[in-house]
C-alpha cells in the first residue's frame, strides 16, 4: 500500500516534470530566438530556416553605429532620462497620496478617492488629443520633458495598491510617535516610509519600466522630433512594412538591449513585486 | 549662387530679362536683378506679377526675389520646415541649401526632418501647425488632403508653368476643382516586375505563361502580392477598368463585369494551380526570397530597387509587367499608377517662401538630381523622355508599366480591401474558380466597394 | 449568505450563486451610483444654498475687514497682521481678473457656438497669391473655455476661503487672541494640515493632464469634430446626444461596427482573463507540487516573460506569426503544412487571428497569474486536502472543488479588476493584429478590434475625434460599472468602511 502509493507519487511527479518542462520551454523558447536571431549574419531578413547559418555581432555595432535612419544610441537615452526623472517623480507623488489616504483624515477624503477612482476608469489614451494641446500651449508639445510630466503627472491616480500597503502597517507606530511629539511630516518620511520598503520598489520598479514600454503616448507627442524619439518608438518603427526587411535584425538586437537591464532588475526585485501586487490585490 | 559666380551674373541679366520679357512681368528686370543681389524695392515687383496666369519657370523666379519671395526673410528671419522621407534626407537638405543660396539678401532657414510619404498627410491633418511647412505625400492621400484646404493652392504662374512641363497625368494628381493645388515631385510611383537575369531572359519576362514555365522548369518562385488591393486591382484594370469618385466621396467602379471575371479566370488558370506562384507580401520578401534564389522574379516598386540590387548585384534586372493570354490574345497587364506630391501646408507662416520652395525642390534641377542620386523617376516630361531614364533599368521599366497604367487617383478607403479580397480568392486553388464562382467573388467585391 | 454557507454549496452552485449574485449586483450598483450622483447635486445645491445665506449673513454681521474682504480679496488677512497670506489672495483675485480680462472672457464669448468665423484664403490685390485670414478655432475655444471654466470654479472657491478667513480672523482678533503667524501657518501645513502639503502638487498635476483633458474629451463627443471639420480648417460645433444616436440606431455602417466591436470586446474579455486565470492557476499548482526540486527554476523561466517589455515580445510574436515568420517556416520545414497560415491576417477565417491572439495573451497572462496566485495557494488550509485525500478524492476533484473556489472567492476583485483591464488591453491586439484582418464591413475597423483600439483607430488615422469621444465614455460606463459593483462586493470596500 505505501509503496504503490510512492510509486504513483513518483509516477505522478514525473508527469509534472515532464509538463513544467516542456511550458518552461514554450515560454522561454521566443525569447531564445530572439536573442538567437539578434546574431544572425544572415543577408535576408526573411529566410527558410529557424537557425541562422551565420554568426555575428554586426546588428549590435549597427545599431549603435548606423545613426541615420534610426538614432538607437539617442533613443536610449532619452528613455533613461525620462524613466529617471517620471519615476523619481511618480514615486514620490504616488507614495505621498497613497499615505495622505491611508493615515491623515480630513473633510474631502472620501470624496477625493472616489474621484481619484472614478478617473481611473476612462480610456487613458482618450485624452492623449487634448493632452497634447495642452503641452503645446505651455510649449512642452514635441519633447522630452513633455513625456516626464505627462508620465508622472498621472501616476498618483496609482495609489491605490500603496495604499492597501500602507494600511497593514500597524497604526500604533504613528500613535507612539505623536505621543513622541512627531509632525506628521516626520512620521511619513521617518517611519512609514522605511516600513514601507516592498512598495516603494514596487513603486520605482513599475514607474521606471513604463517609459520603456510606451510608445503610443510618445507617439502622439513627439511627432516628427525624431531626436526625441524613445526606444519603444524607434523599435516599433524599425518593425514597420517598408523597414522591416532592411532593420529585422537590429529591431531584434535593440529589443535584447532593452530587455536585458529590464529582466535583471525585475529579477532581482522579483519578491517585492509579488508582494506588491499580492498586497495590492488582496489589501484592495 | 548669384554672390559665387559674378562672372556669369551679366549673362544671367541678359537671359533674366530676356526671359521677364517673354514672360511678359513688366519691363522692370533691371530692378529684379538689383533686388536679388541686395536690396530692392518690393512695390515696383509687386505690380510686375498682376498678370498672374503667365508662366513663370524656375529659374526667373530664383533670380527675382521680389517675385519668388515677396517681402518674406528681408526683415525677420523666415524658418522652414521640410518633411522628407529619411532615405533622401541628404539630398534635400543640399537642395534646400541650394535654395536658401539663391536669395543671400534674404533670412531663410530651412531645416529637413525624415518623415515618411505615406504618414504624412495624417500627420498633417492631425495638427497643421506643428506639420512641416513643405511636405512630400503619395498621390493616394490627396482625396483627404484636398478637400478640406490643407494644401495650399499653387499660385497661378508657377501653376501655369506646372502644367506645361510635367506628364499629364501628374497634372491630373495635384489638380483639384481645376485649380493646381500641389507640386508633382515623382512620376515613379508604380510596381513592375523585378527579376534575376541569370535564371530568366528578358524575352521570357514578358508574358506569365513563360515566367510561370520557367519557374517549373526551375523550380523557383514568382512572386506578386494580388491578395493586397494596390496590386490585386490588376485583375479589374488589364479588364479595362477605371475609377473614380461621386460628388459625396462614395467610389464609382466603371468594371464590364464579364470582361472582369473573364480576365480573372486567365489569372486563375496560369495561377492559381502552379505551386511557383506565391501571393507572398512582395514588400517584405521579395529581396530576402531573391537572395536566397528562392524566387526568380517578383513584383514591387522603386521603393523597394535598393534592397533588390544589393541581393542580386550583377544579376539585377526590371522590366513592366508581363502580358496576359486572354481569349488567346497577349494582353498588357494595367497597374495602378502613383506619383509623390509635394504640398505647401495651407497653415504655413510664410506662403511666399514655401511655395518658392516646393517649386524649386519639384523642378527640373532637383528633380534631375533626385534621379541621379536616389533613382527617383522624374515626372518632368522632358527628364522622363532623357537618355537617363532609358539607361536604368529600374525607371525604364517604370516609364514602360506607365504607359499601361490608371492614375491612382479618385479612391475611397473602401477599394483597398475588397480588391485584395477578389485577388486572393482568383488565385487560391480551393476555391471554385469557375466563371460562375468568380462572379460571385466579383459581385461581393463590388458591393463591398460600392456600398454607401 | 456568509462564507461557511457558501463552502457547503456544490461547485455548480457556487458557479450559479456567483453569477446570480453578479447580476444581481448590477441594478445595485447602478443604483448606487444614482444616488451617489443625486447626493452629489444635492450636496453641490445645498452648499450653494448655504454659501449664499452665509454670504449675506456675513456681510451684515462682519466688521469692516470682513465687508472689504467681499471686493478686496486678502484685506481681512491683511488687516489682521497677516501680510503673506493677504497678499496671495490679493494677488490671486489680481491675476484672476488679468486672466479673464486678457485670455479667458474672449474666449468664453465664443463657447457657445465654438467659433463662426472660418479660415479662409482672401485675394490680395496686386499680389499673385492670395493671403491666409485665420478664423476662429473651434479646438482652442474648447479647450481654453472649458479651462476658464475651471479656473472660475478653483476662483469661486479661493473667494470663499478668503471671506472664511475675514471672518475667522476678525472673531480670534475680536476674541483678543492673535492669529496665527505665516510661521505657525506653514507648521500647519507639515502637520494638523499635511494632507495639503502632500496632496497639492499630484493633485494640480492631474487637474492639468488628467482632469482638464476629459472634460474636454467629454465634450467633444457632443460636437461634430471630424475629418470633415478639422481646425484650423475648418470649424465644429455642439451636436447634442447625435454621436451617440448615430452609433447606437441612426448610421448603419456605425451601429455595426458598434455592436460587432462591443460583442467581440466582451468575448474576448471574458475569455482572455479565465484561460489566462486558470491555466496561471493549474501551472502555479504544478511548480508547488509538493517534492518538486528546481522550483524556482521552472518560476524563472516563466517569469522571464513577465520582465521582457511587453511591447517587445508583442512586436516580436507579430513577426514569428507573420506570414513569413519563423512559426511558417517551422512548420513547412517540418512537413506540417505545405502554404503557410496566415495567423493574423486571413479575411477568410478571422477566427484563426481571434484565437491567435487569445492564445499569445495566455502565453503573456499566465506568468501574471503564477506571480500574483501562488501566495494564495499557499495559504489554502492544507486540512481541506487532508481530508478530501481521505475521502479519496482525485487530485482533479481537488481542484474543482476545494483549490479554484477558494482560489475564485479570495480574487474575485483582483479577477473583475483584470476583466476591465481586458476590455482596455490595447497593446495586445493593436501590436499584435493592429485590429486585422480588415473587413469591409466595418468601419474603420478590422476583425480584432476592441472598442478601445477602434478608439485610437478614429481619432489617430481617421480624426473622427467625436466618434472617439462617444465610445470613450461608453467604455467608461461598462468599466464603471463593474468596477463599482466589485468594489462594493470586495471584502476591501467593507474594511475600508470600518476602518474610517
Amino acid at each position: 500500500m505505501i509503496k504503490s502509493y510512492k510509486t504513483r507519487r513518483m509516477v505522478g511527479l514525473g508527469v509534472v516534470y515532464a509538463i513544467l518542462t516542456i511550458l518552461s520551454i514554450i515560454w522561454v523558447l521566443p525569447l531564445v530566438w530572439i536573442v538567437m536571431t539578434s546574431f544572425s549574419g544572415e543577408d535576408a531578413a526573411f529566410i527558410d530556416h529557424v537557425i541562422p547559418s551565420k554568426w555575428t555581432f554586426h546588428n549590435y555595432v549597427q545599431l549603435f553605429t548606423d545613426k541615420a535612419i534610426f538614432n538607437y544610441p539617442r533613443a536610449f537615452m532619452n528613455t533613461l532620462i525620462i524613466a529617471i526623472f517620471s519615476c523619481i517623480i511618480s514615486t514620490l507623488s504616488v507614495l505621498m497620496v497613497a499615505y495622505t489616504f491611508s493615515r491623515l483624515r480630513f473633510k474631502a477624503r472620501k470624496a477625493y478617492m472616489n474621484v481619484a477612482m472614478i478617473l481611473g476608469m476612462f480610456p487613458g489614451f482618450m485624452t492623449m488629443i487634448a493632452i497634447y494641446y495642452i503641452l503645446k500651449t505651455i510649449g512642452l508639445s514635441q519633447s522630452i520633458v513633455g513625456l516626464i510630466v505627462v508620465y508622472s503627472a498621472g501616476a498618483s491616480l496609482g495609489f491605490f495598491i500603496s495604499k492597501g500597503f500602507f494600511d497593514t502597517v500597524p497604526k500604533a507606530l504613528d500613535e507612539a510617535a505623536t505621543i513622541d511629539g512627531a509632525t506628521k511630516n516626520q512620521i511619513f518620511w521617518q517611519i512609514i516610509l522605511p516600513m514601507a520598503k516592498p512598495i516603494v520598489v514596487y513603486t520605482v520598479i513599475t514607474s521606471f519600466i513604463s517609459p520603456w514600454t510606451d510608445f503610443i503616448m510618445a507617439r502622439m507627442l513627439l511627432r516628427d522630433a525624431i531626436d526625441q524619439y524613445t526606444v519603444a518608438l524607434v523599435l516599433w518603427n524599425m518593425t514597420d512594412k517598408e523597414k522591416v526587411d532592411q532593420f529585422f535584425y537590429r529591431f531584434c538586437a535593440g529589443s535584447v538591449i532593452v530587455a536585458i537591464p529590464i529582466t535583471a532588475v525585475f529579477l532581482k526585485m522579483q519578491k517585492f513585486y509579488v508582494e506588491g501586487i499580492t498586497g495590492g490585490a488582496v489589501k484592495g | 549662387m548669384f554672390g559665387k559666380t559674378k562672372r556669369v551674373a551679366g549673362i544671367l541679366l541678359a537671359s533674366c530679362m530676356i526671359a521677364t520679357a517673354f514672360a511678359g512681368c513688366g519691363g522692370d528686370g533691371g530692378s529684379t536683378t538689383t533686388s536679388s543681389s541686395g536690396g530692392g524695392d518690393a512695390t515696383s515687383s509687386g505690380g510686375t506679377t498682376d498678370n498672374t496666369a503667365t508662366a513663370v519657370s524656375v529659374d526667373d523666379m530664383l533670380k527675382d526675389a521680389d517675385l519668388a519671395l515677396d517681402t518674406e526673410g528681408k526683415d525677420t528671419e523666415v524658418k522652414l520646415k521640410v518633411w522628407a522621407p529619411a532615405d533622401a534626407l541628404k539630398v534635400f537638405q543640399a537642395q534646400c541649401d541650394e535654395f536658401v543660396k539663391s536669395f543671400p539678401d534674404r533670412k531663410i532657414k530651412i531645416e529637413v526632418v525624415a518623415q515618411g510619404e505615406s504618414d504624412a498627410a495624417a500627420n498633417v491633418m492631425n495638427d497643421p501647425e506643428a506639420a512641416a511647412d513643405v511636405f512630400a505625400f503619395a498621390s493616394d492621400q490627396a482625396s483627404n488632403l484636398y478637400p478640406n484646404a490643407f494644401v495650399m493652392p499653387v499660385r497661378e504662374d508657377f501653376a501655369a508653368s506646372i502644367k506645361a512641363d510635367n506628364m499629364s497625368a501628374a497634372v491630373d494628381v495635384v489638380t483639384h476643382d481645376g485649380n493646381i493645388v500641389a507640386f508633382p515631385e515623382t512620376g515613379d510611383n508604380g510596381y513592375f516586375v523585378y527579376y534575376n537575369k541569370s535564371l530568366i531572359s528578358a524575352d521570357e519576362i514578358k508574358s506569365i505563361e513563360s515566367i510561370m514555365k520557367v519557374c517549373d522548369d526551375k523550380d523557383k518562385q514568382f512572386i506578386m502580392n494580388l491578395g493586397n488591393g494596390y496590386y490585386g486591382c490588376v485583375i479589374p484594370l488589364t479588364a479595362g477598368g477605371t475609377y473614380e469618385l461621386d460628388a459625396e466621396g462614395y467610389q464609382v467602379l466603371n468594371y464590364d463585369k464579364d470582361k472582369v471575371v473573364k480576365t480573372a479566370k486567365a489569372f486563375a488558370d496560369v495561377l492559381a494551380n502552379n505551386s511557383h506562384f506565391s501571393s507572398a507580401d512582395t514588400d517584405k520578401v521579395l529581396a530576402s526570397n531573391l537572395k536566397q534564389g528562392k524566387a526568380l522574379a517578383g513584383v514591387s516598386g522603386t521603393w523597394k530597387k535598393s534592397a533588390i540590387e544589393a541581393a542580386l548585384g550583377g544579376n539585377f534586372a526590371c522590366a513592366k509587367l508581363p502580358t496576359i493570354k486572354i481569349d488567346g490574345t497577349d494582353t498588357d497587364m494595367v497597374s495602378m499608377f502613383g506619383y509623390k506630391i509635394i504640398g505647401v501646408n495651407s497653415n504655413t507662416k510664410a506662403p511666399y517662401t514655401a511655395q518658392a520652395l516646393a517649386y524649386y525642390l519639384t523642378g527640373e534641377k532637383c528633380q534631375t538630381e533626385r534621379m541621379e542620386q536616389l533613382g527617383w523617376g522624374p515626372s518632368i516630361q522632358k527628364l522622363v523622355d532623357s537618355d537617363t531614364v532609358k539607361n536604368d533599368a529600374c525607371l525604364s521599366a517604370v516609364y514602360a508599366q506607365r504607359e499601361h497604367s490608371v492614375p491612382q487617383i479618385g479612391l475611397a478607403g473602401s477599394f483597398w480591401d475588397p480588391t485584395g479580397a477578389f485577388g486572393s480568392y482568383v488565385v487560391e486553388k480551393k476555391n471554385d474558380l469557375s466563371e460562375e464562382g468568380i462572379a460571385k467573388a466579383y459581385d461581393s467585391m463590388y458591393n463591398n466597394i460600392t456600398a454607401k | 449568505m456568509n462564507y461557511l454557507d457558501y463552502m457547503q454549496l456544490s461547485p455548480m452552485e457556487k458557479c450559479a450563486y456567483k453569477v446570480k449574485s453578479f447580476f444581481a449586483a448590477i441594478p445595485g450598483a447602478l443604483a448606487k451610483f444614482g444616488t451617489m450622483l443625486k447626493n452629489f447635486f444635492i450636496g453641490l445645491f445645498k452648499g450653494i444654498g448655504n454659501f449664499f445665506k452665509n454670504y449675506a449673513n456675513d456681510f451684515k454681521t462682519g466688521g469692516i475687514s470682513t465687508k472689504l474682504s467681499y471686493v478686496i480679496m486678502g484685506a481681512g488677512c491683511l488687516m489682521c497682521g497677516q501680510i503673506v497670506k493677504g497678499l496671495i489672495f490679493l494677488a490671486l483675485e489680481v491675476g484672476f481678473i488679468a486672466y479673464m480680462v486678457g485670455f479667458g472672457a474672449p474666449y468664453m464669448a465664443k463657447f457657445g457656438t465654438l467659433g463662426t468665423v472660418t479660415s479662409h484664403m482672401e485675394k490680395v490685390p496686386g499680389k499673385p497669391m492670395p493671403v491666409r485670414v485665420a478664423g476662429d478655432n473651434s479646438m482652442l475655444i474648447l479647450l481654453f473655455g472649458t479651462l476658464t471654466l475651471i479656473i472660475i470654479v478653483i476662483f469661486i472657491a479661493v473667494y470663499i476661503l478668503n471671506i472664511k478667513t475675514a471672518v475667522k480672523c476678525e472673531r480670534i482678533v475680536k476674541s483678543g487672541s492673535r492669529p496665527n503667524t505665516l510661521k505657525e501657518d506653514i507648521a500647519t501645513l507639515l502637520d494638523e494640515k499635511f494632507h495639503v502639503t502632500l496632496l497639492a502638487i499630484p493633485t494640480f498635476l492631474v487637474g492639468c493632464f488628467t482632469i482638464l483633458p476629459l472634460i474636454f474629451m467629454i465634450l467633444i463627443a457632443f460636437t461634430n469634430f471630424d475629418h470633415d471639420h478639422q481646425p484650423p480648417n475648418a470649424l465644429f460645433t455642439w451636436v447634442g446626444f447625435g454621436n451617440f444616436g448615430n452609433i447606437f440606431v441612426s448610421n448603419p455602417q456605425y451601429s455595426r461596427t458598434f455592436t460587432k466591436i462591443l460583442g467581440w470586446t466582451f468575448v474576448w474579455a471574458v475569455v482572455a482573463t479565465f484561460s489566462c486565470y486558470i491555466l496561471g492557476v493549474i501551472v502555479a499548482l504544478l511548480i508547488n507540487t509538493k517534492g518538486l526540486k528546481g522550483k524556482s527554476i521552472f518560476r524563472t523561466c516563466f517569469v522571464l516573460s513577465v520582465a521582457v517589455p511587453q511591447f517587445v515580445t508583442l512586436l516580436l510574436m507579430a513577426q514569428m506569426l507573420s506570414q513569413d515568420g519563423v512559426v511558417n517556416v517551422f512548420l513547412q520545414n517540418a512537413g506540417f503544412i505545405k502554404e503557410p497560415v496566415k495567423f493574423l491576417t486571413d479575411q477568410s477565417n478571422p477566427n484563426l487571428a481571434r484565437i491567435t491572439i487569445i492564445i499569445v495573451n495566455i502565453w503573456i497572462g499566465v506568468p501574471y497569474t503564477i506571480l500574483s496566485t501562488t501566495g494564495i495557494l499557499l495559504n489554502i488550509p492544507e486540512d481541506l486536502y487532508e481530508s478530501a485525500r481521505i475521502d479519496g478524492a482525485t487530485p482533479v476533484v481537488q481542484f474543482t472543488k476545494i483549490t479554484l473556489p477558494y482560489l475564485i472567492f479570495v480574487t474575485t476583485p483582483q479577477l473583475i479588476s483584470t476583466f476591465v483591464g481586458n476590455i482596455n488591453n490595447f497593446n495586445v491586439i493593436f501590436l499584435l493584429s493592429g485590429g486585422g484582418p480588415s473587413n469591409v464591413h466595418l468601419y474603420k475597423a478590422g476583425e480584432t478590434d476592441l472598442l478601445v483600439t477602434w478608439l485610437y483607430k478614429l481619432t489617430m488615422e481617421n480624426n473622427d475625434n467625436n466618434l472617439a469621444a462617444a465610445i470613450g465614455i461608453i467604455v467608461f460606463i461598462i468599466s464603471a460599472t463593474l468596477s463599482l459593483i466589485t468594489f462594493n462586493n470586495s471584502k476591501s470596500a467593507k474594511d475600508e468602511g470600518a476602518f474610517s
